[in-house]
């Protein structure tokens, strides 16, 4: 029945879109010539592939310096701390964008002095740097996940035998490759969809020419058709991530046992490893530091954040609802996804396949759906931007809930089947509280989210209606200034403590229960 | 009674049980005994309805629990599991545990069942207490308190008394076999010491290579 709400919700608008895009089709032949992404487009795809390539790529290398550099480096508690780099997975990407370009003009003030010196405040390079920084705390998640999804013993056996940097190269390294090659599919995807990093450094992504297309002309056929290169390139990187992301999500499950052991690496490595460990200070110093300058002082910060109290407002009313919405589709399909079956990779394309619908074409989907008089209660209203965020966002509460029923002992949901009980008790006594970490951790992950969203709710918020990231993103053309630093910095700080907070509690959950992360009872 | 008719069950194409026939009548006691990973956990759970058949069919009481196109939940089959490890919930004390499956836990029925079953098995003292806190024989014997107290008409026990004391080990066992007796169980004991298979029942049917195969026969308690 859930999979069927899910189905009904998830891919109606764009199912309903596609009907209408292909029935204009007959009558408007040219429509067809969307598809093909010829000429100046085809050079925009062209472009768009190559900077999610080097984007995923780089992002990748970079987070394996990092992980190998993080893993196991403390006792105790200090172990989880690379961790909260976690927190830092909801911050806008454009915020990073708006930090760097202020640190770029204000070298380009230093250079003028000089003669034949200067920073680039625009172009390909300068947006890939502020892209891939934005998505590197995703990138070092994954990658960690991946270490963490290794079975202990594997890796033991291999040091018994051979050097650290051999077990690494030969063990280690192609265990996680599925988690890696997910981890580079996702960063791919993520760069080829977002259009608001490139935008700012006045560079022309594909993902904007369907939003561009449809600002133009108000044609919804003619943005469907569009967005299909855009689209079956997506599918494919699904596709090749899938069984990555499966692992990721799966990991080793209940009683599996961790790799515990630090490995020593060649010296040149260890190089590569601090620099990447700098960049890492660099993403995590540079936003807060120059968002906090620009804000000057906290009655100016306050002051700025009263004059968009409105945004703010529907901001926060979307973002509750959502992520408390979200947790009611995305529950019972990850319990029901628990048990692996043979087709449940049909299952898991279904849960991600949102993941790589361009944000411009769930917006239009949206409003090709519900743009009817008698829907005006939900078209006219905020309503129509949490569906866009619940679209966008219920497989990633999906994702997180099936790694919190995988990290549970099977016995102890199949226990309580025996009793006759009432479902009521059932879920109320056993099954939410032992599912009670994830349940808070995935409603965190896709309200944080939704404070960010930008690419559909650009296209679906009613006139009179603005959320935080649509007054960022307006301001943000006319060059940043100490209001638009204030709300930057409020979108910097609230996903940061919301994932702190989240990751503090499911802790405190867990060690209340003296549970070690398998699930298992510690003495 | 329950009964198994050429029950086969297979994971990833490899044959775990292959056309098992048995029959448990109420109050019998059967043991099953194998080495690790002979398929004894899996014939448990497949009566349980912890898992599906994909061959043969098993009824309880003369009806269809399990065949090829119908599966009863294991609630709806009347049984008491008691698994390998204690699996207790870790957010409920041991009194919650223990009471979790009693409807209507206030009637003066229920709580005279449930305080003979806690003082025989020694738990009062531990009834405040959460899991954690309980060494591996208490959580074992909360574990067995939360089965018997909803008084099931069969009992499934996976290796009930592994990494006790021999003590222990000995009174469970005697606890275990009184109460089924006392209460019309049938019992289907799975163990890989073949010892302890013989002070349970003279009835033992060993797993090899997915069938079953029975040792000695006699008459049921």
């Amino acid at each position: 029945m859930t999979w069927a709400l899910y189905l009904f919700f998830v891919f109606l608008p764009l199912i309903l879109l596609g009907l209408k895009a292909t029935s204009a089709a007959f009558s408007q032949s040219d429509l067809l010539t969307l598809v093909l992404p010829l000429g100046r487009r085809g050079i925009v795809l062209w472009n768009s592939t190559l900077y999610a390539l080097s984007v995923g790529g780089f992002t990748v290398g970079l987070a394996i310096l990092v992980s190998t550099a993080l893993w196991r480096w403390g006792q105790g508690r200090w172990a989880s701390l690379c961790w909260l780099l976690l927190a830092f997975l909801g911050v806008p990407p454009y915020i990073h964008a708006l930090a760097w370009s202020e640190v770029l003009r204000s070298v380009q003030n230093l250079l003028a002095f000089s003669d034949g010196f200067s920073a680039p405040a625009s172009g390909w390079g300068v947006s890939w740097w502020g892209q891939s920084l934005a998505l590197l705390p995703l990138a070092i998640t994954l990658t960690l996940i991946g270490f963490g999804a290794i079975e202990g013993n594997l890796v033991e056996a291999a040091l018994l035998l051979q050097s650290d940097w051999r077990t690494f190269w030969k063990i280690v390294l192609p265990l996680a490759s599925p988690t890696l090659r997910a981890a580079g599919g996702l960063i791919f995807l993520f760069s080829l969809l977002d259009y608001s990093v490139p935008l700012l450094f006045q560079r022309n992504v594909y993902s904007l020419e369907i939003f561009a297309e449809y600002s133009a002309t108000n044609q919804v056929e003619r943005a469907f058709f569009l967005a299909l290169p855009l689209l079956l390139i997506c599918v494919l990187v699904l596709l090749f991530s899938l069984r990555g992301i499966r692992n990721i999500a799966l990991g080793r499950g209940w009683g599996g046992k961790e790799w515990q052991n630090r490995l020593s690496f060649p010296h040149w490595f260890t190089y590569l490893q601090l620099v990447a460990l700098g960049i890492t200070a660099l993403f995590v110093f540079v936003p807060l530091f120059v968002l906090g300058t620009q804000t000057q002082n906290p009655t100016l910060f306050y002051k700025n954040l009263l004059v968009a109290q409105s945004e703010i407002r529907s901001s926060f009313t979307i973002m509750l609802v959502t992520a408390v919405t979200s947790i009611f589709f995305a529950l019972p399909i990850a319990f029901s996804m628990r048990t692996q079956h043979k087709l449940d990779w049909i299952n898991w394309f279904l849960i991600l396949l949102p993941i790589g619908i361009p944000p411009p074409l769930i917006g239009i989907g949206l409003i090709s759906l519900w743009n009817h008089p008698t829907t005006q209660w939900m078209y006219g209203e905020i309503w129509i931007a949490i569906l866009a965020a619940l679209l966008r966002f219920a497989s990633v509460a999906i994702l997180v809930l099936i790694v919190q029923v995988r990290r549970i002992q099977p016995a102890l949901f199949e226990a309580d089947t025996f009793f006759n009980v009432s479902p009521l008790r059932r879920w109320g006594m056993i099954r939410l509280p032992l599912l009670s970490p994830g349940i808070l951790f995935a409603a965190t992950v896709v309200g944080i989210l939704t404070l960010g969203e930008l690419g559909a709710t650009l296209i679906v918020i009613p006139a009179g209606k603005a959320t935080l990231t649509l007054r960022i993103y307006n301001f943000l053309h006319y060059g940043a200034n100490e209001s638009v630093a204030s709300l930057c910095l409020l979108l910097l700080l609230l996903p940061i403590f919301a994932a702190i907070i989240a990751l503090v509690l499911s802790s405190a959950v867990y060690s209340r229960w003296r549970l070690d992360q398998h699930g298992e009872r510690t003495t | 009674m329950i009964q198994l008719e050429a029950v086969s069950k297979t994971f990833d194409s490899l044959p775990v049980l292959a056309q098992i026939d048995l029959s448990i009548g109420e109050r019998c006691a059967i043991a099953v005994v194998g080495p690790s990973g002979s398929g004894k956990t899996t014939l448990l759970r497949l009566i349980a309805g912890l898992e599906t058949v994909d061959e043969g069919r098993i009824l309880i009481d003369g009806m269809i629990a399990s065949d090829t196109n119908i599966h009863l939940s294991p609630r709806q089959r009347k049984v008491g599991f008691v698994f390998q490890f204690p699996t207790l919930w870790p957010h409920l004390t041991v009194l919650q545990n223990i009471t979790f499956g009693v409807n209507c836990p206030s009637s003066p029925e229920a709580q005279e069942r449930c305080a003979e079953i806690i003082a025989t098995m020694g738990l009062t003292h531990l009834l405040k207490r959460y899991p954690h806190q309980l060494s591996g024989g208490e959580a074992r014997r909360v574990s067995l308190a939360r089965t018997l107290v909803c008084k099931p008409k069969y009992l499934l026990l996976d290796e009930p008394l592994t990494h006790l004391n021999v003590e222990l080990r000995d009174n469970l066992r005697r606890f275990i076999l009184e109460f089924a007796s006392q209460n019309g169980c049938g019992v289907v004991w799975v163990t890989h010491d073949l010892e302890e298979a013989k002070r349970v029942s003279r009835r033992i049917y060993r797993l090899e290579n997915g069938h079953l195969i029975a040792e000695e026969m006699e008459a049921c308690l």
